[in-house]
């Protein structure tokens, strides 16, 4: 056996059985054992689009994503992916063809070190050079991408390797280790919940990461606390749960950050404190104790001070939390959640926006209404429309809303949603996109006709790098500086031009029977909507102010 | 204020372990002004010695170090706070 068919051998053993990549030189042999493997392997017309995708397969089905390219470029077109992984700990195997290991180091043509290149974004990596070391890098590169916090390995195989016939194989096979919270810390929280008048839950992408979103859904309802979420939080708990206050932060809800600003326990769960979510650390929860629920220990005490740490396994954690308090703890917060959930009614979005132009925030608000008849998948690019998804889209898992985070890497929402297509064939998938952010990764259109994907697009198109222009009229006085882009291509009839349906509309009036013929098509489609150029996404906190300084369209 | 610090790291001697240990504290914002690597009695490991001087809170890179693959053991002069990454839970 070669050590490219050893390598989808064990794949297939760890339950692997697609693989999203493009082949070239140095991978060639694995391209070799692929065939007939049974491993089904979808190529994207970019390593870029190949990462993403894997990075989508896995955000939406809570599996290992695996992604193949070659040496030189192929692997260097991997990077931004790599990290998006990285940035927001998504469980990723990044393989990649290294030129002969006699040829290492000699600048022989398409020979990268793509293991130096890439530790700053990997959660470990493995260069092979031999093929006594192939056996242990699989094993370990797979364990080490799912144990803990889950992150992206690297393992570039050296194309001689991948030829050279293996034999005498031992391996050391990684146990996994839980790490049980005990009874002592979880009395502690326990008590400083009960000694509140104002706790909160602060929720991340680490809940659904230890996949425990039920368990903490259930802990939230039968503390009756309420809870704000990050942007990977969103659908921690579901959206229209009453104790759901929105999300946090730099766009977040009013009732979010005044709550954050109010409360007097801050529970953060498998949250991390990120600037985009807590604006001016120095001002954020300020009349807070905090108790930090996270599985990597790196991540307590970095930013904000604790008062209790909680490292254990997640759902064991919570779990032992509901099964140690009374329901709503006595009711003595009771208070607090009535103003919390007043707050929000009060304080939540209006969508009646005058005028015949489209408003985005209630398109949006709609296609999140009419979507609900079936399991739907939402995939964001970065920008404005992000946001907007993030403020007026309902979800009641965050597997069901994929958004590049912490790298906020444009060009993410096609190739994802093409991923989350192939995990979940029978879900309705859409990628809601911005005129900027499509162009990063347009040439996805092509995988989507290749494979018959039924992947749907809404591009909001503003001809402007709109949350830029955003930037530049409020902070820079309107000096707007390459955020034009009114010579945008045709884009229904770039569409058509790869054989997808598309229509594009710009009337209010349109929205309605655009959105429906959208949504109940069976096959890939595009609409394409004018938006206007000028409109903005409020509230905003601006950069370095505390978040309670968030502010609104009239302030502009 | 910048602090001087004191780190002893045990480490396996793999591919990248000494590059992975040096990018992390240039990373962190740590400034290495002292720097030794001597193999150890860990099968094929290394007992390396860093002194660091920075601007930045000490005790996180005690937890940043600890979760390379690679380290297998941590020791800091810098006492405090070390409980956040060694702690109960």
């Amino acid at each position: 056996m070669r050590g490219a068919d050893y390598l989808i051998k064990v794949l297939k053993e760890h339950g692997v059985d697609t693989i999203f990549g493009y082949p070239g030189g140095a991978i060639m042999p694995v391209y070799d054992a692929l065939v007939e493997s049974g491993i089904k392997h979808i190529l994207c017309r970019h390593e870029q689009a190949a990462v993403f995708a894997a990075d989508g397969y896995s955000r939406s089905s809570s599996k290992l994503g695996v992604c193949l390219a070659t040496s030189g470029p192929g692997a260097t077109n991997l990077i931004t992916g790599i990290a998006n992984a990285y940035m927001d700990s998504i469980p990723l195997l990044a393989i990649t063809g290294q030129v002969p290991s006699n040829l290492i180091g000699t600048d022989a043509f398409q020979e990268v070190d793509i293991f130096g290149l890439s530790m700053p974004v990997v959660k470990h990596s493995f260069l092979v050079t031999s093929i006594d070391e192939l056996p242990n890098a699989i094993y370990q590169a797979i364990h080490i991408a799912n144990e803990g916090r889950p992150g992206p390995v690297l393992i570039d195989i050296a194309k001689d390797v991948q030829q050279e016939t293996i034999q005498g194989i031992t391996v050391e096979v990684p146990k996994a280790q839980i790490d049980i919270s005990d009874k002592e810390t979880i009395a502690k929280v326990v008590e400083l919940i009960s000694a509140a008048q104002k706790p909160l839950f602060y929720a991340g992408g680490g809940i659904e990461l230890a996949q425990a979103c039920d368990s903490f859904a259930q802990l939230v309802d039968h503390l009756q606390v309420p809870t704000v979420t990050t942007l990977k939080g969103i659908g921690a708990i579901p959206s229209d749960s009453s104790f759901n206050l929105g999300m946090l932060g730099m766009h977040g809800t009013k009732a979010a950050n005044n709550a954050v600003q109010a409360c007097d326990l801050l529970i953060a769960v498998g949250a991390r404190f990120d600037d985009r979510a807590t604006g001016n650390l120095e001002h954020f929860a300020p009349n807070a104790k905090v108790i930090h629920f996270d599985c990597d220990p790196a991540e307590i005490n970095k930013l904000k001070e604790v008062e209790l740490q909680i490292t254990g396994e997640l759902n064991h954690a919570l779990q032992s939390i509901k099964d140690a308090s009374a329901i709503n703890n006595g009711k003595h917060y009771q208070a607090w959640l009535n103003h919390c959930q007043q707050n929000k009614r009060k304080l939540s979005f209006k969508y009646n926006h005058p005028g015949e132009t489209i408003y985005a925030p209630a398109l949006l608000n709609r296609l999140s209404d009419i979507t609900k008849d079936k399991a739907t998948i939402i995939t964001c690019d970065v920008g404005q429309h992000q946001m907007w998804v993030a403020q007026h889209m309902a979800f009641n898992h965050p597997a069901e809303h994929l958004s590049s985070g912490g790298l906020g890497a444009m060009g993410y929402g096609l190739p994802s949603a093409i991923g989350a297509q192939f995990a979940n064939p029978s879900a309705r998938v859409i990628n809601v996109s911005g005129d900027g952010s499509i162009m990063m990764n347009i040439q996805e259109l092509a995988t989507l006709i290749r494979y018959q994907l039924p992947v749907k697009i809404l591009l909001l198109d503003n001809q402007r790098l709109g949350m830029v222009r955003q930037w530049q009229h409020l902070f820079f006085e309107n000096r707007f500086s390459e955020i034009d882009l009114s010579d945008n291509p045709d884009f229904s009839m770039v569409a058509n031009a790869f054989g997808i349906h598309a229509k594009s509309i710009s009337k209010a009036d349109e929205v309605e029977n655009a959105l429906q013929e959208f949504i109940h098509n069976d096959e890939s489609y595009l609409l394409h909507v004018s938006i206007d150029p000028d409109e903005n996404v409020w509230p905003l906190v601006p950069p370095g102010k505390s978040n309670s300084e968030y502010i609104e369209e009239n302030c502009s | 204020m910048t602090t001087s610090t004191n780190i002893n790291i045990i480490a396996k001697n793999t591919m990248g372990s000494l590059e992975r240990i040096l990018r992390l504290l240039r990373h962190r914002g740590f400034n290495v002004t002292f720097f030794q690597a001597n193999r150890c009695e860990l099968e094929d490991g290394l007992n390396i010695t860093v002194q660091v001087n920075t601007e930045r809170e000490s005790s996180n890179i005690f937890c940043q170090l600890n979760k390379l693959t690679d380290v297998v053991e941590v020791n800091m002069n810098y006492q405090q706070k070390l409980r956040s990454c060694l702690g109960d839970g």
